[in-house]
């Protein structure tokens, strides 16, 4: 019985850069809605 | 694919993911302080080598183990700096927010597929599937 290899390096890197731009997207949609609603959000983005 | 292999893949993942967010979330937190955006950086370039070392070395005890210690530091850290602030690091208490949450919830997950990984059962048939590899 042979072992798989676990999944790629570069398919590790494309996971890692889609996580990032999603985060951006998520933490710049906060805090365009921060500024638009006045500051009147949970406090400030990470 | 055996539970193993599929625990070791989501154990990658959820490092690929953390690293990904943490390096998108450090130029925003190095303009907080100089504390937060290293502390960003140094998670970024630990989760990186947890991935580079469980690709490269898969089934080795100390990847897994290390990459289980870095993710529940992470946690903790996350926990800590949104109840009292980190000393140093981020001394004003952080906001809870929804990428900071949902990333906390996926290393958890890492977490807990690596002390599976790591149960002496798991172990036992990694030991065994290596016997019969050589036999």
């Amino acid at each position: 019985m042979t072992r798989r290899r676990p999944i790629p390096l570069a398919l590790s890197a494309l996971i890692a850069v889609f996580s990032a731009l999603t985060a951006l997207a998520l933490s710049h949609s906060h805090a365009g809605h921060a500024h638009h609603s006045g500051g009147a959000t949970i406090g400030h983005v990470r | 694919m055996t539970r193993s292999e599929r625990r070791l893949d989501l154990l990658i993942t959820v490092c690929a993911v953390s690293a990904g967010v943490h390096a998108a979330l450090t130029p925003e937190h190095l303009r907080e302080g100089t504390g937060p955006g290293a502390g960003f950086a140094l998670a970024t370039a630990l989760l990186a080598l947890a991935v580079a070392l469980l690709t490269v070395r898969p089934y080795s005890a100390a990847a897994i183990a290390g990459s289980a210690i870095l993710l529940l530091g992470l946690i903790v850290s996350y926990a800590a700096a949104t109840t009292t602030g980190l000393p140093v690091v981020h001394p004003e208490r952080e906001q809870i927010e929804v990428v900071g949450a949902a990333t906390k919830l996926i290393e958890a997950a890492g977490v807990v597929a690596a002390a599976l990984l790591l149960r002496p059962a798991a172990t036992r048939s990694v030991t065994l599937v290596r016997a019969s590899e050589l036999a």
